[in-house]
């Protein structure tokens, strides 16, 4: 049976859908205003991880990106896409064995009591759910935070680069309050971590230990940068209240504790690698952007302000609010 | 076909597109998929990964196996994955996402194993007599997702292998790849065959080994 038409322009259209969606990624994030984290009495935190296992996709070659869309090219991504993911199947056979005693959703709850005791809001409840609630049962459970708790989201997916075991989460959270349907509160937090190259190709045991260690601190790592950002609230640049435009790179603007407290920066000689400062800490990032982010197989340049910097790990804040929490 | 033609048609082409994408989630996360494993016709949309074009059949002599134990060793019975929005790039994140609610997988896994028959394994789901061939398998995992305009799946069974030494006690990883045409369940479940059609190939060709009596692979 040959698909109709208008089935294959479905798919075509939700791409395109998605593709408009790219630039908007400062739109996902909404600090939370002064006003309402007063009247947030304490929250309920779900913790969403609905992945079995590592997720992996080959990339596509975006040649629908390329000729500015179309049905042909968007099937030609789609096949080259499909081949290049069969390729691929048999090496991650090898890796998805190495990781099958892995419970990340485990992982993540053994340690969510944890990190919600030092959360910036007061947590009454959390808990890990695989099942993503269906729009009706969210919105029930927004409905009842009239009177009652506020409602966080966190939405976690997760994949493991098999070459060099890097550990990336990636989140979304999202928070209602007072029975308004509304987000008060949205944060994006990504955290990346790598096996340290002398346990890589140990004795599986070792390796699978590492592994859930590593989603341990990552689940930990995600809810101490949803604090940071709500005790450092995100001002979009052009927004009223942020800095004027100084002409440098994103990586020199002041933080917004700094901005706040009406002190400027420290200087980007100051910041950085040195990993003498405290947790908490709010300075503007080496303008040369020194951290790094393992992406598809090569390093690019993380450019923001920081947050906070902690033993051998940083926190950044891009120029469209994301939180990273990067080795050093 | 004139300009006035094409003018009144434009409206209606218009919203027609508008609708398109909406109407492209047509996955229901209230129901469970059906769970019923159907052999997935090879075509040029979707196929085991690993699956070659089918050999003839040849039954390896007395290669009858028993089946003694069908498990369902999921941690989450659930759910099996679900599409997850992202916005692409180094600072995307899931924005949001949908969860596939899991049928009975007990039920998918036996409907699977007559399957192996094409591959040249006889299975029976009864006791072995004394000095007749017995598995066990169980499915440990199954999840798929969708990536770009494809849909994607893995399973994991973990199975019994009968050698001339004794049991052994392997995984077996299935992969499935399928052109996303309309986001259905029915599309989802046909995606998780082709990862359970992908995994009980790579049992088959133990089980033909062990009854030919040839070494069988450690796991990979």
């Amino acid at each position: 049976m040959h698909p109709s038409l208008s089935a294959l322009l479905r798919p075509c259209l939700l791409l395109a859908f998605c593709g408009v969606l790219q630039g908007c990624a400062p739109m996902f994030n909404k600090a939370l205003t002064a006003e309402n984290r007063t009247r947030v009495r304490d929250v309920e935190v779900l913790v969403l991880m609905p992945q079995e296992t590592v997720i992996f996709s080959a990339d596509s070659p975006k040649v629908s990106a390329a000729m500015g869309g179309g049905l042909i090219p968007a099937l030609i991504d789609a096949s080259v896409q499909r081949s290049r993911q069969e390729a691929m199947s048999g090496e991650m056979a090898t890796f998805l064995d190495r990781l099958a005693d892995i419970d990340f959703r485990g992982e993540g709850k053994a340690v969510l009591a944890d990190g919600a005791s030092s959360f910036a809001l007061k947590v009454s409840s959390a808990e890990v759910l695989a099942r993503i609630p269906t729009k009706t049962a969210l919105d029930a459970r927004i409905a009842k935070t009239k009177g009652g708790s506020a409602f966080m989201r966190v939405l976690v997916y997760y994949t493991v680069d098999p070459k060099s075991l890097t550990l990336t989460t990636r989140s979304h959270a999202q928070m209602w309050q007072d029975g308004a349907p509304e987000r008060s509160y949205a944060g994006s937090f990504i955290y990346q971590e790598a096996v340290p190259a002398a346990l890589a190709g140990a004795a599986p045991g070792a390796e699978a230990a590492a592994v859930r260690e590593m989603m341990r601190r990552a689940v930990l790592q995600t809810l101490r940068m949803a604090s940071l950002d709500i005790n450092q609230p995100f001002i979009a640049p052009g927004a009223p209240g942020a800095p004027a435009a100084s002409g440098t790179s994103s990586a020199s603007r002041p933080s917004a504790s700094s901005r706040a407290s009406g002190t400027t920066s420290a200087s980007s000689a100051s910041s950085g690698s040195s990993g003498s400062s405290s947790s908490g800490t709010s300075r503007a990032a080496d303008a040369k952007s020194q951290y790094m982010f393992a992406m598809g197989g090569s390093r690019v340049p993380l450019a923001g302000e920081l947050l906070a910097s902690d033993g051998d790990r940083v926190v950044l804040r891009d120029k469209g609010g994301v939180l990273f929490s990067v080795q050093k | 076909m004139n300009a006035q033609y094409l003018l009144r048609t434009l409206p209606a082409l218009a919203a027609l597109a508008c609708g398109l994408p909406p109407a492209a989630h047509a996955l229901t996360d209230t129901e469970a998929l059906s769970m019923v494993y159907e052999d997935p016709a090879p075509n040029s949309f979707g196929r085991p990964t690993q699956q070659g074009a089918p050999a003839p059949v040849q039954y390896p002599r007395g290669c009858r196996i028993h089946v003694r134990k069908v498990e369902d060793l999921r941690r989450n019975t659930e759910t099996v994955g679900g599409p997850i929005f992202m916005m692409p790039g180094p600072a995307g994140v899931p924005v949001n996402g949908a969860s596939l609610l899991s049928g009975d997988g007990l039920k998918w896994t036996t409907g699977a194993l007559p399957s192996l028959k094409a591959s040249g394994v006889q299975t029976e789901a009864s006791a072995a007599a004394a000095g007749e061939r017995s598995v066990e398998v169980a499915l440990r995992l199954a999840q798929a997702w969708t990536s770009g305009l494809n849909m994607h799946s893995y399973v994991m069974l973990q199975a019994t292998v009968p050698t001339r030494d004794g049991e052994v006690t392997k995984r077996y990883h299935g992969f499935g790849t399928k052109l996303n045409f309309a986001n259905g369940n029915a599309e989802y479940m046909a995606t998780l065959n082709l990862g359970m059609a992908d995994a009980l190939k790579a049992y088959a060709a133990d089980l033909r080994s062990a009854c030919e009596g040839r070494l069988v692979a450690a796991s990979p």
